[in-house]
Formats: C-alpha cells, sequence, structure tokens
C-alpha cells in the first residue's frame, strides 16, 4: 500500500501547486510558503520534495519555467502554468472531491 | 550571507552525474531558495547560526539518497525528453510525412528481389530527403539545448524502433518456435532476413538521417561568433 500513500501525497502536492500556479507564476520559494502559509502549516514542502515535483510537472510540460528579474533585482526560476497544465486542473480537483467525497463516506459509514 | 552555491556543490552529489547544461541552473535555483528562506529566518527571529543551520539541513535532505534519485530521474528525463525523444519523434514523423507523399505522388520504392526469395523494398527517393529529416530532428534538439550528441541520436530515432521491431519480431518468432513444435523455424532463412531487413529499414536509412545530423551540427558550430 506503500504506492497508494506516494500516489496520495503526489497528487495532492501536484494539485496543490497546480492551484497556487493557476493564479500567477511563482518562483519555487514562493510556491512552498504560499503553500505552508495557506494550510495554516499543515502542508509542508520541503526542497527535496518540491524540486523534484515541480521538475516532473516541468517534464510533463504542465508547468514552464523561466528564469525572470524581480523588483528586487533579484533572478528567480519562476514557474507558470502552461496550458496543458491548466487542463489537466480541472479533472484533478474532480478527481480529489470525488475521492474525499469517498472517503468521508466510509468514515461516516465506520462511525454510525 | 553564506556562500549556498558551494555548500550545495560540496554536499549534493548528484549535480557530479547530472548532465553540465542543467547543473548550473539547478544549483542557482536552489541557492536563491536557500537565499530567500535564510532571510524569512532571520526576520522571524533566529540567529545567524540558527539560520544557516536550517539552511544546512535543507541542503542535507536534497542530499539525502532518495532525493537525488527523484531529482536525477527527473532531470534525465527533463533533458531526454527534450533533446532526444521529442526531436526523434519529429524526424520520424517528418519521414514518414515525406514517404507518404512520394507514395502519394506515385513514386515506387525500388523493390529487390533475392534468389532465397527474400527481398527488400528500398525507397530510395525517401532516402535523398532523409537528410532534411535527420537536420530538422537536429535542429529542434539544438533548441531545445542538446550537445552535439544528442542531436545525432535524435536523428536516429526512426533506425532505433525499425530495428526494435525486427529484433522483437526475431524474438517472438523464436518463442513461438519453442512452445509450438510444427512451427517451421528456419533459422538460415530468419538470420538472412533479419539481416537484410536490418540493413534495409534500420542501417541504411541511419546513414542519411545521420548525415543531415552531422551536416546540422557542423553548420551550426560554424555559425557560431569568435569570442
Amino acid at each position: 500500500m506503500a504506492s497508494v500513500s506516494t500516489q496520495i501525497k503526489r497528487g495532492s502536492a501536484e494539485l496543490a501547486v497546480l492551484t497556487l500556479l493557476a493564479g500567477q507564476p511563482l518562483h519555487g520559494y514562493e510556491i512552498a510558503k504560499r503553500i505552508e502559509e495557506q494550510s495554516r502549516g499543515v502542508l509542508r514542502f520541503d526542497m527535496a520534495s518540491l524540486y523534484p515535483m515541480l521538475y516532473r510537472l516541468e517534464r510533463k510540460a504542465w508547468v514552464k519555467a523561466e528564469w525572470q528579474t524581480l523588483a528586487n533585482g533579484r533572478r528567480r526560476r519562476c514557474y507558470r502554468l502552461t496550458t496543458l497544465g491548466r487542463r489537466q486542473l480541472a479533472p484533478l480537483r474532480k478527481e480529489w472531491r470525488a475521492f474525499f467525497k469517498a472517503l468521508q463516506n466510509v468514515t461516516e459509514f465506520q462511525n454510525a | 550571507m553564506p556562500d549556498w552555491k558551494k555548500l550545495i556543490c560540496e554536499q549534493v552529489g548528484v549535480l557530479r552525474v547530472c548532465p553540465a547544461e542543467f547543473t548550473e541552473e539547478l544549483v542557482r535555483e536552489w541557492a536563491s531558495h536557500l537565499e530567500e528562506s535564510f532571510e524569512t529566518f532571520l526576520s522571524e527571529g533566529l540567529s545567524f547560526g540558527e539560520a544557516y543551520q536550517r539552511g544546512l539541513q535543507q541542503i542535507r535532505q536534497l542530499a539525502g539518497a532518495r532525493s537525488q534519485v527523484r531529482i536525477l530521474q527527473e532531470v534525465l528525463m527533463r533533458g531526454f525528453t527534450k533533446q532526444v525523444a521529442l526531436p526523434g519523434l519529429v524526424t520520424f514523423a517528418l519521414a514518414m510525412a515525406f514517404g507518404g507523399a512520394l507514395d502519394f505522388a506515385g513514386i515506387p520504392p525500388r523493390t529487390i528481389l533475392f534468389s532465397n526469395g527474400l527481398f527488400l523494398s528500398l525507397p530510395t527517393s525517401l532516402f535523398c530527403v532523409l537528410p532534411l529529416c535527420g537536420a530538422a530532428g537536429a535542429f529542434i534538439s539544438r533548441r531545445n539545448g542538446g550537445g552535439p550528441l544528442q542531436r545525432i541520436t535524435a536523428s536516429l530515432f526512426l533506425p532505433a524502433i525499425m530495428g526494435s521491431l525486427f529484433t522483437v519480431g526475431v524474438i517472438a518468432g523464436w518463442i513461438t518456435s519453442r512452445i509450438v513444435p510444427s512451427y517451421g523455424w528456419n533459422w538460415s532463412l530468419v538470420v538472412r532476413a533479419f539481416a537484410l531487413w536490418l540493413t534495409g529499414y534500420a542501417i541504411l536509412p541511419a546513414i542519411p538521417l545521420v548525415l543531415g545530423s552531422v551536416a546540422e551540427v557542423k553548420l551550426s558550430s560554424m555559425r557560431k561568433p569568435a569570442v
């Protein structure tokens, strides 16, 4: 069952990142920070899990990365959602909603 | 500010085996991440030493065996997809399109019949345009950052597919002959057919494709401005 757990983690992380990038392009640190803030510290990304995932999304052409110079003059590699990535987002969200609903049904049934 | 780039290079072993075109980019990206998080730690009230240790901890996580494998896997695949597989597919599609166009124009392949009953149907006209397909694949690979080796490898996608198909066919036939007693597996004929078709449909097309990609590599190196 380890693979299921890995897939759940991977899938939920991908959904979180894609959802964030749907709003605006962000660089790696900002992505990690915003996910941590918006999940109130429940979801945390360390570099070792964040970057391989971003590279995987980039390989799948769901995100595209470009070096950009920020207002403070610093160069950052910013990730933006591609058209293909945007197309993946709606079915992913639907899939996760269905997953959580199913899980809720099971746990409610167990508690009844 | 600590020299994060230096610390990353010292501790993350995966950088020593990553292709050179990615190494610098990875280090720059990770160092910029550490810079930001270091500043955040300081602004949150951590001392320089504590913030530095937190940064080091993140580098150590990157240097962990599992992370290294994941990074290497993704980076290598990123390079392979963009610099070899995608240009290779374009080469393949172009060759197929030209082949279809020649067929549509009524230019038949040249069929050579051999005394042992074997035949080879060589699309000789297609061979004349294959250098263009190879050059196109090499061009796309170069646009995606591919070096000479990746560019030439990309042009060999079509022969590699044909060669693999023949090999798989021979292996499947051999396995069938082991299972079905009266399969009539004639080794002498199979070996000759395999050698003939491998030459005609994989090795011969590979020559003009490689010539096209080598020409692209040479031309692009000539165009580079002198530094």
